[in-house]
Formats: C-alpha cells, structure tokens, sequence
C-alpha cells in the first residue's frame, strides 16, 4: 500500500539538543527516516522520546541542531503551505467561527473571502460539519474541536499532514469513530500522513508503516511494515494479523518505557 | 521575538512561562483570582446564579457551604434561587439606605453621616442652580482624558514588553517601583512640573490608569497559547499576521479586564487629583464642603463618584460580551 516509490519526506540524521540551565539535553540522537509519497507512517515510542520534537522539526517550527529534512528534495527552513499540522490541543481560533477557523490558512495565501468560504464549506462537509460552520468553537465538543482542526489542515490542501496525538485527548468511542474518518479521508484524499500516537492499536489500524523510537534520546528504532488490507475497519482489530503485529509493537515499546523507568 | 521561539518550542518556552509567574505575583499579587478574563466577571457568577436552580446557582466561593447546608432544607433553595437578579439589586439598595437612615440617627454616627432627605434635597438644589453639573462634567472629563491616555499609550507599551526581552527588562523594574507609590505622593512633583491647571489633573490619572492597563495588557500577551502562534505559522502566517490576526484579538479579554481595571484606577486617583487645586470637579465639591461641615455635600459627592464607577463598569461589560463572548467559561 505504500505510495508509488518517490521519496517525500527525507529526514537525514537529525539531531536536536535542548541546552537548559541544567545543561543539555539530547532529545534526538541523529534520527533517519526516508517517508515515501503518500505513505501513513505512525510513530510510537514512550513518553519523552523526542516525537513532537521531531514533528516540530518536520514541520519547520523548530530548528534541528544539526541534520535537516528535505521534502521533495528540498531543504526545510521553516513553515511551508505543503505540510499541514494537526494539534492534540487542537489549537482552534477561539474567537473565530468554525468556518472562518477553516478559511484562515486560505485567506492568508490571499484566496478571495467567496472562493475560500466555497472551499472551506467543501472541507467541512468532508468533517460532516457543515452544520456548525457558524458555531464558534466553544460550543463543540473535543472530538468536533479535532475534526474541525483536520478540516482546517485539508483545506490548504497540504501534500504532508503532521499530526501529533490529534486523537490523544478524546475518548475511546470518539477516537475509534475519528480513526475511521481519517482512514477513510485518507483513501480518499492520499496524502503523505506522519501520525505521532501512543497508542499502538491506533497506530496498525491507520498505518502503513510503525516506526518505533527508541527511549531518549530518540532514534529509530524499528520499522514495521503493517501489511493489513484496505480498507481497513474497526473489525480487524479482532484478526490474528493485526493482534500480532500490536502485540509485537507493543513489546518493543513496553521494553523502551523500562529503559526510561531505570 | 520572544514568542515565536516560545511558539517554536524554542528553549524560550519553558522560561518565558515562569517569567510571566513571577512578573505576575510581583506586580499584582492582589490580582490573581482577577485576572482571569472572564473567570473573575459577575457575568459567570451571574449565569450561574439565574441558572437551574441546582448546585451551580451558587457562586464559586460558596459552593461548599451551600451545598451542605441546601441538601437539608431543599424549600429554601427553591426560595432563594427564584429571587431574580434586578430584586437582589433592589433589595440591597432599600437595605443600604435603611441603614443609611439608622447610622444617621444615632448620635455619633449623625455627626458624620448627614440623613438621605438631606443628601436629595442637596441635589435638587445644586441640580436647580446648575452648580452639579459642571462638578460632574470637569471630572469625568479629567477621568476620561487621563484614561484614554493611559491606555493608547499602555498598548503599545505593553505589547513591546511582551515582545522584546530587553525593553521588558528595562522597564518592568520602573512600573513596578512606580506601582507602589500612591498618587499623593507625587502630586507635588506633577503641580511643581505642570502647573496647577487641568494638565496636572490628567497625568496623574493618567500614571494611575497607565500602570494598572499596562500590567494586565502585559499578562494578556504573555498568555496567548503558544499553539495557537504555530497553528497560524504552519497555516502560512507572517509575523504581521500572527500580531493582528492572533496575538491582539486573543489579547483583547486582557485588555478589556485592564480597561476596567484603569478606569477603577482613574476614578480612585480623581479625589487625589482634585486636591492639586481644582476649583471645580466632584473631588474638589468634596474638599471644599468639609470645610463647612457640610456632609450632605460630602456624601452626595461620594454617592456620584460611586455611580459613575459602576456605570462605567457596566459599560466595560457591555463591551466585554460583545467583543469576547467567544472565550470558553471556566467552570
Ligand atoms: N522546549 C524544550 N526545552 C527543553 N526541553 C524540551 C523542550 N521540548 C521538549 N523537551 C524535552 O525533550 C524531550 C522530548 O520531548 P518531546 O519531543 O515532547 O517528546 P514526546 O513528544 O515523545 O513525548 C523531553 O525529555 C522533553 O522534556
Ligand atoms: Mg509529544
């Protein structure tokens, strides 16, 4: 199911030291990783790893030390139109309505306010939103909040959607039905995903790819290929392939979150 | 750039966090259940009072007590919490001047506390000569002018203190020493430098104003989420955006809580301001009316001052709903 072979996203021995007042801290020790286009990579690995740390480096908002990540080729310097951001904290402009919340990456590539209301709306539906496009975002709840975030990402039309824990702070039932929408998004709409979780049955349901960190400082520690079907629903979760894999992944990490308890 | 490299994640983060902390307890220590938008607004405690009936019909701080005390007697529950808001502020009013009309007819509380009738037939005096109004017109005037004053000026102020650590490190130690000076103590330097006329009565106010707007609007900056500035930044926003298009609107709760805040200042500092040799202004009514004993004047100087504040406060509500009804109410 990978994508068709090209490279998208390079990351070439990225390294990121936070220097402290108690000194420096190594978060991540020369992380590789080549993502291929359209590919829906997840990351797992216990708390503090390094993976929002790589997911900001990714995404421009943080500078690595040394190394750097190329998409198509080309060297990140900072924030670009061609990756998109999903939020755990979901990070919605309160004080503007859904819908302007979706037309705001728009309207600053200077989309016109009738075009970027179009597109918007479009995504919304996408989000099963519609509904709510001038609901501000108080009045909805966490799982709405997220899907409204991813809406916002899409309509900018990203090649590269980053998202960290997006689903984290939902719970069980929302995050089970948001997975599947985002599957779904997904086969739709491909896109190359970076999908930061810590829950590995989330990460074989929507991944094409695991990579497991290593406990600090974070470095790639294993690559899983998950060789389940699309599309893929909820009901795998009960086949033996996937309980396999999930029960494999999660030794492998259950073995870094001992390193990190020593 | 302070707060991009927080936004970024930069080790600024974590740092500027705490900054804010202790900036807040030093400057403000008073002020920390205050200083949340929104959370600190009778309009909360209001919403939970005319809400349900249930437990949260009791503001925050009786919480506990109530709760106990309602599980007992469920009828008197019912019984308070139907009273609507307007006939608690009427209730209020008829036990204030009740009291009022007691203090005044005991001896020693009759030297000092001139009875209501008193008090109204000053009014309708002054009212009919014409001598209240001016009172009124040159205060409020001096308020208003020293206030917006203060905080045109805290704007930016306050924005570049957010911004530039090097600005904000020299000139937070000057607001906060001048913080703790009370307006009367430098009112000799304000007349000695700019007279005795209306001047001098607006820089006062308008240091008071300036202070309390320029700590809050401060805060305001320094609390804007920093996802938000990355969710702008990846979605293509430039520093300009992320100024106009986050900081500010998410700064504006802030900025109206400083709003109220200065105009309470500015109306606490006019009596003070007054004293630098007003011949008019409620400040000035006040002083000269000592003078004659004459307390009716005295108390309707102080009733007027006091009505002024709360209408402007309501004003600042107003203004409050309407431009942050967007902000999620704490629970
Ligand atoms: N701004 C920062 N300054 C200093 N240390 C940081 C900063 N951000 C993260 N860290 C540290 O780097 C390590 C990795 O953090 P992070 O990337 O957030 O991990 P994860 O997302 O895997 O939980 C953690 O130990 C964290 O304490
Ligand atoms: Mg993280």
């Amino acid at each position: 199911m990978a994508g068709n072979g090209a490279v998208k996203v390079k990351i070439d021995k990225v390294e990121k030291i936070y220097s402290g007042r108690n000194g420096d801290m190594v978060a991540l020790n020369g992380v590789s990783l080549d993502i291929m286009e359209n590919e829906f990579i997840c990351v797992v690995g216990p708390s503090g790893c390094g993976k929002s740390t790589l997911l900001n480096v990714i995404a421009g908002l943080l500078e690595p030390t040394s190394g750097a990540v190329y998409v198509d080729g080309k060297e990140v310097t900072g924030p670009g139109p061609e990756r998109g951001v999903v939020f755990q904290q979901y990070a919605l402009f309160p004080w503007l309505t859904v819908l302007k919340n979706v037309q705001f990456g728009l309207k600053l590539q200077g989309v016109g306010e009738a075009e970027s209301k179009e597109t918007a709306m479009k995504y919304l539906k996408m989000v099963d939103l519609e509904q709510f496009a001038d609901s501000y975002p108080k009045e909805l709840s966490g799982g709405m909040k997220q899907r409204v975030a991813i809406a916002r990402a899409y309509a900018v039309n990203p090649q590269v959607l980053l998202m960290d824990e997006p689903f984290g702070a939902l719970d069980a039932q929302t995050r089970t039905q948001l997975q599947s929408e985002l599957i779904k998004t997904w086969q739709d709409q491909k896109k190359t995903c970076f999908f930061i979780t810590h829950d590995v049955e989330e990460a074989v349901i929507l991944a094409t790819k695991v990579i497991i960190m290593s406990a600090r400082p974070g470095r790639v520690k294993k690559i899983v290929d998950i060789d389940l079907p699309y599309p893929r629903t909820q009901e795998m979760k009960m086949e033996m392939r996937f309980l396999d894999l999930k029960s494999y992944i999660w030794g492998e990490v259950y073995q870094e979150y001992l390193e990190v308890r020593k | 750039m302070d707060i991009y490299k927080a936004a970024a994640g930069g080790k600024n983060g974590d740092g500027a966090q705490k900054r804010v902390k202790i900036f807040h307890t030093v400057f403000y220590p008073q002020m920390d259940l205050n200083l949340r938008p929104g959370a600190n607004s009778d309009r909360a405690n209001v919403r939970r009072i005319t809400g349900d009936g249930g437990l949260k019909a009791q503001p925050q701080g009786c919480k506990k007590a109530g709760g106990n005390y309602m599980n007992t007697k469920k009828k008197n529950r019912q019984f308070w919490s139907q009273i609507p808001n307007g006939a608690w502020m009427g209730l209020s009013l008829v036990l204030a001047v009740l009291l009022w009309i007691f203090i005044a007819s005991t001896e020693s509380g009759g030297v000092v506390f001139a009875e209501p009738w008193e008090v109204f037939s000053k009014l309708v005096g002054k009212v009919k000569d014409g001598t209240l109004w001016p009172h009124i017109y040159v205060s409020l005037f001096r308020v208003i002018a020293g206030f917006s004053l203060g905080f045109v000026i805290s704007i930016p102020i306050a924005f570049l203190m957010g911004w530039y650590a090097p600005f904000r490190n020299l000139v937070a130690p000057w607001v906060q020493f001048v913080r703790n000076i009370p307006p009367l103590a430098y009112i000799p330097l304000v007349i000695t430098g700019a007279g005795v006329g209306e001047k001098a009565k607006v820089i006062v106010i308008f240091i008071a104003s300036f202070l309390v707007l320029v700590v809050t609007i401060y805060q305001g900056v320094c609390n804007v989420d920093a996802t938000l500035i990355k969710a702008a930044r990846v979605l293509g926003a430039t520093d300009k955006d992320i100024f106009f298009k986050v900081v500010i609107p998410a700064s504006t709760p802030f900025i109206l809580v400083g709003a109220r805040l200065g105009l309470s200042a500015s109306l606490t500092t006019l009596v003070a301001a007054e004293l630098t040799g007003a011949s008019k202004g409620l400040g000035m009514m006040i002083q000269k009316a000592q003078g004659y004993y004459d307390m009716a004047t005295v108390l309707l100087g102080i009733l007027i001052i006091g009505i002024i504040g709360m209408l402007m406060e309501q004003l600042v509500k107003f203004l409050e709903r309407k431009l942050t009804g967007w902000q999620e109410t704490v629970q």
